[in-house]
């Protein structure tokens, strides 16, 4: 009884002790182009391949020749309403899918980009401060904006299947361009993403 | 009997005889303590030198009692003549007793000669409904041993030139002192406070596992206190209501006295952005890891933050919001829907304590029919009818024309606290204590319960609870390892909540016109959200593994005195020698007694967070209006809130009504 004892308590205390302090905080620097993929849901990997995906065909398409052959120069395009429709209420950072986007259409050289609405409304503020603050000679006049020629609009929609411990997410983002002048529908393409993820 | 101090003379002697006779008193200052051995009286007065107590065969629960209801304890003065105890009428291997005594004493006396922990948290809570959060945060600071410079280390002390914080507490002290700031209107201070609790949940919620295992070794209120998973939620949910209340004062859509104190050199943007900051962070990462590591706990989800959060898209001016933030705000109006649902099936039925929140609050479906329209007009309509909206209650989902609209939002009360179920075993022929009638009315009551061959009582707030914890049944051979020599005393203690009262309606609001003109506007809101049933569903969750961990803990400290008291009773049937076996007996007891004192209950919560949120949304034209709550005395002073067309002003309230 006596030693069972003994090594009852001793066996907690060591136990208890052995665990206390093993909670330190670790970081690790991580290539930030890795494929990290922790809880399934959307990240910038999933950004970054549909940039990759989208961007090349949106700058093959036809439109674009048919529209540099009519204007002589390169179109203009705004990124408008961007929807993320996901079933369990996943937040999507629009901002960095769009900066995906924007870093290759820039990049291609084939597109001229102009900031989003709210950004340019921003910057109309800014002129309206420069007109009472700013020399005459760094004064930025208004009415000289590159107008846009297309909407860039995207869409994520997302379907989940779970049996169990067992998921699968699925991403279909669609991607089209609207004609502002005509609200054509000029170019409309989507790719697929999906996970199997398992708890 | 009450603690005295400066009593002389202090006597006392113990003698135990070869016919298994113990002989015990102590004498202080005319008072005297008596030692009882299942019976009483057994050395009743100051004129029992010499009195014996028989310890027959059989076993024996003996008790030093000093008259304090529930408490095994010591007369006043004990501690002095523990030291006095005279050597030459003990044999030498009982000397070290005396010492043991002296701690079992000490321990006991700790608790009867300053203010209990209990009476520190509810001079808190009385002078924070009084306004004086000043008093409030010194009791705080006394509560939990933590100070930063200019703050009273204790209640009329001078402002402190140090700092001391007790790690231990250190969560407890922040959250704590972070509210009442809150409370106070000092928003900077409350920041501090709310920004280093939210580091320390990050720090502790990964530990606490580890936590929890290290305190099957020691009392739990010796580890540091890591939090409930609400109590992690709502740190970022104070964070987030007082950078909305600083945006709104710096923009002018709040005002009325008394104004809060704000942080020096911000702008507007600056606090929408520390707001969006925080309910980012409490909705996709606490919220996040809340929902990995709550099991099948209660408290999974938090829907009201997430309504807070959906509602900070439309609280914006413009300028500030972006596609990101819209996207996020639309996702917690929409995950909002399905968060109270779920809870709603867990916790409408709630074993023991109410749910307050009685259906899917309106105010919060309005947010997310009005939100969802707004972002995806297109999909709405599929998207409301998956959520179980009626066609008709799709036409309610616009923003009203040219008007504003005022998210109201009631913190009520005070969130019920835990307090301490004490239990024991019962020697044949026992009964418990009964509660007072005070104690009645506070909701104390006394149980028996059985553990097997193990009589046992429950005492403390809806004790009855017992009946219903599946205990592990302690065989008679187990009970005479654990008391060998036929006495122990053995008790522990852990958190329970009193029983659950209907909380009364909730309050009207009204909004009145601030200039000439204009009829007042009147609505009444509705729970939103339900604290107090978080607290208690939290701890319900937790009894089972608190229960065991107490239970294992405190038989492991029993099965160490048993250990040594079984090897001196081995040693006195060795040597025939009564007087040994006698010891052993009375090593059983003062260790036992010794642990049982140091088996306290970990009553440790954020107690100045509200019982409930209620809220409602009221649509008006344009212009100023005042917001009052309630009419009768002791509400909240008046608000004044200036609305904008298309645009969502928040306005929190803090009331104390029960």
């Amino acid at each position: 009884m006596r030693s069972v004892a003994i090594a009852l308590i001793a066996t907690t205390c060591a136990g208890g002790l052995a665990l206390v302090g093993c909670g330190e905080t670790e970081v690790r620097r991580t290539d930030a182009n890795a494929v990290r993929d922790l809880s399934g849901q959307w990240n910038k990997t999933d950004s970054q391949k549909v940039a990759n995906d989208l961007v090349p065909q949106i700058l093959s398409g036809g439109w674009l020749s048919e529209f540099e052959g009519k204007n002589g120069r390169k179109p203009v395009l705004r990124p408008g309403k961007f929807v993320v429709r996901t079933q369990d209420n996943e937040v999507i950072n629009q901002e960095i899918v769009f900066d995906a986007f924007r870093e290759a259409f820039i990049n291609s050289r084939k597109v001229t980009l102009i900031v989003t609405r709210t950004d340019a409304a921003e910057a109309r503020e800014d002129r309206k401060d420069q007109d009472v603050h700013a020399s005459a000679s760094t004064r930025k006049e208004s009415f000289q904006e590159t107008a846009a020629d297309f909407l860039l609009t995207a869409q994520i929609n997302s379907q989940d299947d779970q049996s169990g411990k067992k998921k699968q997410k699925y991403y279909k983002i669609s991607m089209s361009l609207v004609d502002v002048k005509t609200n054509e529908q000029v170019w409309l393409k989507s790719t697929e993403i999906a996970k199997d993820v398992e708890r | 009997m009450g603690t005295q101090t400066g009593v002389e003379p202090a006597t006392s002697r113990a003698t135990i005889s070869r016919s298994n006779q113990l002989s015990y008193w102590v004498r202080a200052g005319g008072e005297s303590w008596s030692l009882s051995a299942g019976r009483k009286p057994a050395v009743p007065a100051a004129s029992s030198e010499g009195q014996a107590i028989g310890l027959g065969p059989g076993r024996r629960r003996l008790r030093i009692d000093c008259g304090i209801p529930g408490r095994v304890a010591t007369s006043p003065g004990l501690e002095r003549p523990c030291h006095r105890f005279r050597p030459s009428s003990i044999p030498a291997v009982v000397r070290p007793i005396p010492a043991v005594i002296a701690i079992v004493a000490a321990l006991a006396f700790a608790g009867c000669g300053s203010r209990t922990y209990e009476q520190h948290r509810d001079a808190v809570l009385t002078n924070a409904t009084k306004g004086d959060f000043a008093a409030a945060a010194a009791e705080v600071n006394a509560l939990y041993n933590s100070h930063e410079p200019g703050d009273q280390e204790e209640p009329g002390d001078k402002p402190s030139s140090g700092r001391h914080l007790d790690e231990q507490q250190l969560l407890l002290w922040r959250m704590e002192r972070g509210a009442l700031a809150s409370l106070a209107g000092d928003l900077p201070l409350a920041d501090r406070h709310l920004s280093d609790a939210g580091r320390v949940v990050d720090e502790r919620r990964s530990k606490d596992v580890l936590a929890q295992a290290a305190s099957f070794v020691a009392n739990d209120t010796v580890r540091d206190y890591a939090g409930r998973l609400f109590e992690h939620a709502q740190v970022d949910y104070w964070r987030a209501i007082n950078a909305l209340i600083a945006a709104q004062r710096r923009e002018g859509v709040l005002g009325g006295d008394p104004a809060p104190k704000l942080a020096d050199g911000r702008t507007a943007e600056d606090e929408w952005n520390r707001a969006v900051n925080a309910l980012r962070k409490l909705t996709m990462v606490v919220l996040t890891e809340t929902k990995d590591t709550a099991g099948n706990d209660h408290y999974r989800d938090d829907p009201f933050c997430r309504i807070l959060a959906a509602a900070l898209w439309s609280a914006m001016p413009v300028s500030a919001r972006s596609g990101a933030d819209e996207q996020f705000c639309d996702a917690m109006a929409g995950s909002a829907m399905t968060a109270y649902a779920a809870e709603r099936k867990r916790m409408g039925h709630g074993d023991g304590y109410r749910y307050e929140v009685k259906r899917r609050p309106a105010v919060a479906e309005k947010l997310f029919l009005r939100h969802a329209k707004a972002y995806d007009p297109t999909g709405f309509a599929d998207r409301a009818s998956r959520l179980g909206f009626s066609a008709a209650e799709l036409t309610q989902a616009d923003w009203p024309a040219g008007q504003g609209s005022v998210l109201v939002l009631n913190h009520v009360g005070w969130i019920t606290r835990p307090r301490s179920l004490d239990i024991g075993f019962l020697v044949a022929g026992g009964h418990p204590r009964r509660p007072t009638p005070e104690e009645r009315a506070d909701g104390i009551t006394c149980t028996t319960f059985s553990m097997g061959a193990l009589a046992m009582y429950a005492f403390g707030p809806g004790s009855e609870i017992v009946r219903t914890w599946r205990v592990v049944a302690v065989p008679g051979e187990a009970a005479r390892v654990l008391a060998p020599g036929g006495a122990a005393i053995m008790g522990l203690s852990v958190p329970v909540h009193p029983h659950d009262r209907p909380v009364p309606p909730p309050a009207q609001v009204t909004a009145t016109p601030a200039g000439a003109g204009g009829s007042p506007v009147g609505a009444t809101l509705e729970v939103a959200c339900d604290l107090d049933g978080y607290t208690r569903a939290t701890l319900k969750d937790d009894q089972p593994e608190v229960l065991a961990k107490t239970i294992t803990r405190a038989v492991a400290k029993q099965l160490a005195g048993a250990v040594a008291s079984k090897a001196i009773d081995d040693a006195g049937k060795k040597q025939n020698d009564p007087a040994v076996r006698a010891l052993a007996t009375l090593v059983n007891i003062t260790w036992s007694a010794g642990m049982t004192a140091t088996e306290n209950a970990d009553l440790r919560a954020w107690t100045t967070l509200p019982d409930r949120i209620e809220a409602t949304l009221i649509d008006l034209p344009p212009g100023t209006y005042d917001l009052r709550l309630g009419s009768g005395p002791g509400q909240p002073p008046a608000q004044r809130v200036t609305v904008t067309a298309g645009r969502l002003a928040i306005v929190p309230f803090r009331s104390f009504t029960p």
